[in-house]
Formats: structure tokens, sequence, C-alpha cells
């Protein structure tokens, strides 16, 4: 749909909203809304845009071209793609220069590390206390910098790549990404929320300001007044208003390739992205295998590398005419551009959005057991999910199916709410944003800041501002003087969807807690700037007293929000090879000039996986989850009398790279195994076991591989723990399984 | 030269039945030697490992007489901070005093942020003592320990012995009572599934287990172990 407010009549609009509504009959708060239970993601409609066959006349075809576009590195000015932040479980698994200072704080110094610094775990969390229990106890380290995502140089932009190439840019010297005069990749001042299941929020950025109606520009929505795309109308190209509601991932998706911070050098505009990738001579993921298996773009994988379909034809088939087949040139920023090269923002947006809105978790074992399967939770599991549900207050943020109220369904029912404060007092906040006490509220105002215009992010403010914008109060604001002067906004940022936060930290928005068992213990100590906060505290962050094992169960439900299709990339979730920058070669005091006076990169690939997922592309392991240091060590005893089997084993993972010694023995099949190389050894989510796997010697003779189904370190040892492995080489199939009769496993953290 | 001895089923038997417990054994720390001499040249507080750390040890063979000397056959050793030490022998041999087949040894253990582990594990095929006295197709001797600085204990679940005969009596596959002395005359005293505790209970742990520990006393005094295991677990909690 296409329209074109009048400032006047919103204005108007507004003034008498307010005059008409009731006035205050009590200065009560009203009692707080019940938590939004739980319930299977796949009961929730993904939200989509009503008009959208005003833009899309194929949509199968925009999702294939929004792939396209966020996995393409052509897109940014060098090398970045939408996926360059977004690759692992649609977030950041980067370790090596991932700090930014305080940005948002006005900080530019480093406390954590400098630029080009590598994370390890005892650099975590950023807010350290002598007892991590207590709130109050000693701090002995407390940092402002976040673990975000580095992007880009600091440069101006000067024209489009050649071809898809980098962008031609001038370097400008960067006063705080920089080693020794040598500019470093600039980092994001938050840490990368992940894209799966972004579509059911209502509005993205942990701060909210992509906007539900995407204004097909930028992501501030109506926001910005001077947003227009380009329509043919009557033969006539022309600039129009558009506001394409439920779209947020769309107004979020134009962000970043413009940032001077994520993927652009500075000044280039969305009609540049246009006129490198519209270009005749640029072969979308030119530099990137795709599987000829990708659930959705294999049937145009190119042979090596790159798409055999032109991203003009995929715009084109995907889109209506009337956004792209204009002949007149159009003028952007004082430079003239095809049509279709202007209107890019809204193919990309849309065509993002699209592609985001398959990237639905929700089959983990969580939803089974929310939709009947007893079984898809163990006993732990189902104690966390009553903690959750309940002492654990976690509902109470994290509410309804989508496990955040930031949702669709939930914003859209009521964009605001009413709460009494951890102060006793009252207030109005943006229903789905809090203020948890992670930083000082200064440090990062999160939807409590404005947007370029001079906007509120935040609706309570906008509504107290007198914005005809529904709040869904009742009854309205105003009617309650008790609250409704004050709006508890500052510092809040998006409750973020959980499935799948086993793989996705560092956690909260600055990427300060290293591990959902940080988080958990950051929840029961009551937060760690609680009393600083107050005003805007969210009332649930007080201590738990869930204790040691509480804070386990709680632990482990989490990690049974886990969709193994995205642990495993399986269709949806599959995707094309990427390489990202992963810092630089060197340390954070020496790194190497490339020449024009920035740092070499250092790239990492990740490898194209098929609809199969990564076991069928080869890849033994699953997404770990960030800096995952999980080790297991014990030997123990199968079966009885003749029928003896013995083992020994060391196995790990840390940081991604497993290790493995296994050492078994059936005595009575007189079956000799020693590992001699590893694969792959992981945990499993939300259970004390590990699967490992690798090559081995059998009676001294190689070319043989064991998998280790599973060993579990259930508890006190022989009775309890199991241990089930194959093995299989020339002339050799062997399996066996069982409890332990002797011996033990030790499940280990570090 | 040992002598070679056979002893009465009858004897074997009276011998037997004068020790008591299930065969088993969870030790709690507190422990000490609780059958003379322990093999292997170890004090028992050389079991504790010091927190955070961890002991493992597996071997098949030891012998030491007045005319033959053999070091620990073969023999698995873990660090303190863990891993994963693993040995083999085809056979092992010392004419008069002790043969075997195929012997394995193996000791994984690791130290993490919450509590610290190890185990030892020794198999011991085809065994002979002294021509026969003590006899078996197969041993096992295990050992595992684990500690979270609040808890410390250790278990010699697992072991056993497979067709083990002793002094001409078959026993089959059983596990003595910890700690099973039977006197053999003109040789000495054989200890079957001997166990040496260690550590306070609290953060720490450790089991010494023996399968077969001849203590020789005739003409040629000396000690003979056969499938020893033994492991330690040191951790203390932070608050």
């Amino acid at each position: 749909m296409v329209t074109i407010p009048s400032p006047a009549r919103l204005a108007l609009a507004a003034a008498l909203a307010w005059a008409l509504w009731p006035q205050p009959a009590s200065g009560q708060a009203p009692p707080a809304d019940p938590p939004r239970q739980l319930a299977p993601l796949a009961t929730v409609p993904i939200p989509e845009p009503p008009d959208l066959p005003a833009y899309v006349r194929d949509r199968a075809a925009a999702v294939r071209l929004g792939k396209a576009l966020f996995w393409d590195m052509q897109v940014g000015s060098d090398v970045q793609s939408c996926a360059t932040c977004h690759f692992h479980a649609g977030a950041d698994h980067r370790i090596k220069n991932q700090l930014s200072p305080g940005l948002l704080a006005g900080d530019t110094t480093f406390q954590v590390g400098g630029p080009n610094h590598e994370l390890a775990r005892q650099d975590f969390p950023f807010h350290r206390l002598a007892d991590p229990t207590r709130r109050d106890s000693a701090v002995l380290f407390d940092a402002n910098d976040v673990a975000g995502s580095q992007g880009v140089f600091l440069s101006s932009f000067r024209d489009v790549g050649v071809s898809g190439g980098p962008d031609l840019c001038d370097r400008l010297a960067d006063a705080v990404f920089q080693v020794g005069g040598v500019n470093t990749r600039r980092v994001e001042p938050r840490n990368a929320p992940t894209a799966v299941n972004a579509v059911f929020n209502f509005r993205n950025f942990w701060d909210g300001r992509a906007a539900e109606a995407f204004n097909g520009v930028d992501p501030f929505g109506p926001s910005n007044p001077d947003a227009r795309v380009w329509k043919l109308q009557g033969g006539v190209v022309g600039p129009v208003q558009v506001s394409i509601h439920a779209s947020s991932l769309a107004s979020q998706a134009v962000g970043p390739p413009l940032s001077p911070f994520e993927m652009s050098c500075g000044g280039r505009t969305f009609a540049h992205i246009g006129r490198k990738l519209l270009g005749a001579s640029t072969v979308p993921l030119a530099r990137q295998a795709v599987a000829p298996t990708d659930g959705v773009l294999g049937p145009v994988a190119r042979s090596g590398t790159g798409l055999t379909v032109s991203y003009r034809a995929m715009v084109e088939q995907a889109f209506q005419p009337e956004w792209w087949s204009g002949t007149q040139p159009v003028t952007v920023a004082g430079q003239a551009f095809t049509q279709e090269e202007a209107n890019f923002s809204l193919f990309f947006g849309l065509a993002v959005q699209l592609y985001e809105a398959t990237l639905v978790a929700d089959q983990s074992p969580a939803d089974r057991f929310l939709a009947g399967d007893a079984t898809a939770l163990d006993a732990q599991q189902q104690r966390g999910l009553s903690l959750f549900t309940g002492e654990g207050r976690c509902v109470a943020c994290h509410g309804g199916a989508e496990t955040t109220n930031a949702s669709f369904r939930n914003v859209t029912n009521q964009p605001v709410e009413r709460m009494t404060m951890g102060d006793g007092g009252c207030g109005v906040y943006d229903d789905g944003f809090y203020n948890i006490g992670v930083r000082p509220t200064a440090e990062d105002l999160g939807v409590g800041g404005v947007d370029p215009f001079g906007h509120p992010l935040s609706f309570t403010r906008r509504a107290m501002q007198g914005s005809p914008e529904p709040t869904g109060l009742s009854p309205p604001l105003g009617g309650v003087p008790a609250c409704d002067g004050r709006a508890v906004v500052d510092g809040a940022l998006k409750a973020p969807g959980l499935r799948n936060v086993l793989l996705t930290g560092p956690f909260f928005h600055d990427g300060g807690q290293l591990d959902l068992a940080q988080v958990v213990a950051f929840y029961d100590r009551g937060g760690d700037f609680a009393d600083q906060n107050l005003q805007n505290l969210d009332p649930d962050i007080q201590p738990l007293g869930l204790g040691a094992d509480g804070r386990a169960d709680l632990v482990a439900f989490l990690e049974g929000l886990t969709d193994e299709r995205v642990r495993w990339e399986q269709a949806p979730f599959d995707h094309p090879q990427l390489f990202v920058p992963d810092g630089h070669p060197g340390d954070e005091q020496h790194v190497t000039n490339r020449g024009d006076g920035d740092a070499t990169d250092r790239l990492l690939e990740i490898p194209a996986v098929g609809a199969g997922g990564r076991q069928e592309a080869g890849i033994a392991m699953p997404l770990q989850p960030f800096l995952a240091s999980t080790f297991l060590t014990g030997g123990g005893r199968l079966g009885s009398g003749r029928d003896l089997a013995t083992f020994g084993l060391e196995g790990e993972v840390d940081d991604d790279q497993p290790g493995i010694a296994l050492r078994y023995d059936d005595h009575a099949q007189a079956l000799h195994l020693r590992s001699t190389g590893v694969t792959a050894f992981w945990r499993a989510p939300g259970k004390p076991c590990v699967t490992a796997s690798g090559a081995a010697r059998v009676n001294g003779q190689g070319g043989f591989r064991f998998t280790v189904i599973e060993a579990c370190d259930l508890g006190a040892g022989g009775g309890t723990d199991t241990f089930a492995i194959t093995v299989s080489g020339p002339g050799l199939s062997y399996a066996r399984s069982g409890t332990l009769s002797g011996g033990d496993l030790h499940l280990h953290r570090r | 030269m040992t002598t070679r001895t056979k002893m009465s089923g009858l004897l074997l038997m009276a011998a037997v039945t004068a020790c008591s417990g299930s065969g088993k054994t969870e030790a709690s720390g507190g422990g000490g030697p609780a059958g003379g001499a322990v093999a292997g040249g170890d004090q028992a507080t050389a079991l504790i490992a010091a927190p955070p750390g961890v002991r493992g040890e597996a071997y098949g063979v030891l012998a030491t007489t007045a005319s033959a000397r053999l070091p620990k056959t073969p023999v698995a050793t873990l660090s303190a901070d863990g891993g994963l030490a693993d040995s083999e022998r085809a056979a092992v041999a010392l004419p008069g005093l002790v043969s075997t087949g195929l012997v394995t040894v193996t000791s994984p253990g690791g130290v993490g942020d919450e509590a610290a582990g190890s185990e030892a594990t020794a198999t011991v095929s085809q065994v002979s003592v002294l021509g026969g006295v003590v006899s078996c197709d197969l041993v096992v001797a295990m050992s595992s320990s684990r500690s979270d600085g609040h808890t410390a204990r250790s278990s010699a679940d697992g072991s056993t012995f497979v067709g083990l005969t002793v002094a001409g009596t078959a026993m089959g596959d059983v596990l003595p009572a910890p700690n099973t002395r039977i006197p053999v005359p003109g040789v000495g005293t054989v200890v079957l599934n001997e166990q040496v505790a260690s550590g306070d209970g609290v953060t720490t742990s450790g089991l010494q287990v023996n399968m077969i520990h001849v203590l020789l006393a005739g003409a040629v005094p000396g000690d003979l172990v056969v499938g020893s295991a033994r492991s330690g677990a040191g951790y203390t909690a932070t608050p």
C-alpha cells in the first residue's frame, strides 16, 4: 500500500485523540498483566506484510534473491555480507577483533583488550564479582567494552567496485580502531543478535529502531519524512512514500549495508549497491561456492562458485514491474540512477525479509514438550521449565510461544504497558523492552534513545508527546496519573527470543556474558547494576535464590530450546560458502600493514552446506556454543563375566576444536582399539553426554573409524553412566553399548 | 627361585571365608593399608592428588624379589593435570614367577572448573603366578576417584577376576572381598583384591587396587603384583 500521510493531519488527529481520552479516575496502577505462557512456536503465524503482492509477484523468487543477497560478500564495500555477522545460528561466533570500546557511553578506551584482541573464556564476564552469587560483593573487574562484530575499515566511499569487487574508497586514519597507527576493522557497539526467528519480533535491533513499517529506504519507517521509493505510474517514474507493515526485518536489513561500521565505506548509498550488483558483469556470490543441494539456491548454483542467474534477473522475476521497469533516470543524492538501482533498498529489504522469514526454528525439544510429548525434556529440563515460568521469573519478559514479549503478536496487541517499578513507583514502558541492569543506564539508552530525525525510538515517549499511534493501554494514556507521566524506557533493550540460545553467545547487548551459566547467574543475583538503574529497572530483576542446582536446571532447559536443524545447518538453515574477516594476523601490539594503512586480514572460511546439513557436507561437528570448552574424561567397564569390554577416554572441544584420545578393549571379541585421529567431539544440548568420532587402529592395523555414539556422565559412575560405541573398517562392523559396570565418566566444564 | 606350592581347597575356602565384605569398596577417605605392606613402593598419601589435581596409574606386573626384578610392566601414568595415558604389552613373563598374555593399561583423568576425576584400569589375560598357584583367564583392576570440593570418593567398581583358580581350586568369575588374604605354605601370602584408600573424603580421595599381590616369604622373599590400578582426585571448591 502506498500512503502519503499529511503531517498536519497527523498532528490534528493526535490532539483530538488526547482530548477525547477519558480523564483519569484513579491514581492506582492497574495490576500487571499475567505472564504469557509458553507454547510451541509452530502455533504462531509468521508475520507477513498484508500488501505484499503490491510489491512481490513471485515469492519463491524473492526468497531466492534474499538468500543470495544475505550471504553475498559483494554487498559490502569490502567482503561483508549480512551473514558476516550472522553466520552461526544467525549470530556471530568470532573471537578475534570483536571488541568495541563503550562508544555509546562516549568512551573510546578499551578495558578487556585492545583492537585485535582475541577473546578468551577468562575475559568473561565483563563485570566480575568476588562472589558471583551476590551482586553486592566486591567488583573485581568492570568494563564497558562490548563484544560486538567487526565490520569495515574507516574510509569514505568513492565509487562502486568493478564486477562486484570491493568498492573504491579512500582510507581514513582511525583514532580508535588501530594498532600502532595501522587501522583495524571497526567493531559494532552492540552484540549481533540472531537472525533466526527474528521475523517474530515486532521491531528489530536491540533498541527497536528497525521500524515495524518499512519505508522502503532505511530502518526508521514513518519517522523519516523524506523516505521515498520510485514507482512507474502512467508511464512516469516518480517518488512515492510507502509504509509496508509487518516488515521490521526489511527495515532492519537496509541498515547495515550502509553503516560505516558494518558493511560500507562512508557515504555510499543503496543506489550504489544496486548499481554494483545489478551490473551485467556481476555474478551473484561470485567468489563463494554454493552447494548444488542448497535448499533455495541449489537449482541456480554454478559449478565452482556463484549463481547462474543475475541479480537483475532475480529482481525482475521477484518484484512487480512498476518498481523496476521504468526507463527514465532518477536522481539520488545528486547522482543519476536507473529506477531499478534507485529502488534497490526496497528490493533488498523485502527480499532479505522474505528469506529471513523462512529461518523459523520451531522444532526444539522444548517445542515438542510443549506440544504434548512428555519425553522430549528430561527431568532436569522440566525442573528448569518450572523455574523459567515460576520463581525464575523468566517468562515475565520471555513470554509466549516466541519467548519474547517483543513479539509481533504481543506488541501489536499492546505496544506499551504500565508496570510497578523496582522502586515501588509506577511507570509506562515499551512492551518487550526492559532495563535489566546489565550496564548502567547512561551507557546505552536503548529504546530510550532517539532516531536520526530526533524522534524517540520509544512508543511510550512518542505517546507521551502526543503521537496518535495506538498504545493498547486501558485505560488510555493519562488514565492513571500515578504512572502516566513516567516513561521507564531508558536503558531498556529488546528481550530476545530464546530458541537456539545455546549457540548464540556471547550474551546480552554488550556481549559481556560468556555462556548460559553466566547469564543465569546474572539473573539469580539480581543483575549487576540494579541499584544504579533503579529508576528504569524491571521489577523482576532481584535476587532469585535459585541456588546452584536451580541454575543448572534452568540452563538445561534453555539448552532444550535448541533446534537440531539449526545446530546441523539443515534446510532452511543451509547456506553458501562464506569468508569472514576474523581479526588480523598479529596481536594487540602488532599487525601487518597491507600497504595502504589498513591491517592485513585474516579470513575464516565458513564452508557451504546444502539442505542435508553439515554431515552431508562432510562436516562432522554441529555448531558449537561460543568459546565452548567441554571435556570428558573417564573410563570403565561394560558387560560381565567373560563378556567384558573396558575403555579409557579423554575428549574435549575447545573453541570449536575437537580432541580425543580413546582406548577401547573388548576382551571377549579380542578387539583392541586406539584412536589415531579425531573428527568430532561435542556435547549434546541439555544432556550430560558427549559424542565423538575419529580414526583408529584396531589390533595394530589402521584404516578403522570409531564413533562414540554417546558417553554420558549421569552421576555416580558405575551403574549409572553409559557408553555406546561403533567401530567400522576393513572386515569389521562392531557395536556395543550399555551402562557401566564399573568405572566413572566425568563431564567437566572449563 | 620360588617354591611351587599347591594349596588345598579346604584351606583356601577357610581362608576366604575368614574375610568379609561384599567385594565392592566405596572409599570416602580416611582409610589406610588394610592388608599389610602396599605393593609398588607407594605410601598411601601418594595416592592423594593435591587439589586441584588428579593421579592415575595402572600397570600389569610388578615383581621385586631377591633374585629377580621387573618394574611396572606395562605402565600408564596420568599427569597431574589429566589426559589419557595408556600402554599395552602382548605378554609378560618372568620365569618361575609370573607369565601373562596381553596386558592393557589405561588411565584417563581431568580437572575442570567444578570437579576433578581420574580413573585407572589394568587388564591382564592368561595369568599364571608361581606356576599356577594363582591363575586366571583375565583380571581387571579398576579404580576411579572424583572430587568436587564438597565430596570426594573413590571406587573399585569394575574390578574382577575371570576364571580364577587359586591353589588348584577353581573359583570362576569372582571378585573376592577387599583384602582377602590367603596363606600359602612355603610361599607366603596371597592377597586378592587388595585395596588401599586415602584422602579426607571432602577435597581428596584416592584408591589403589592390586588384584593379585603375593607377599613372598620363603627362601626368596619379595613382592609380586599382577593387575594394579590407582586413582586419586583433589579439588577445592571456590566460595
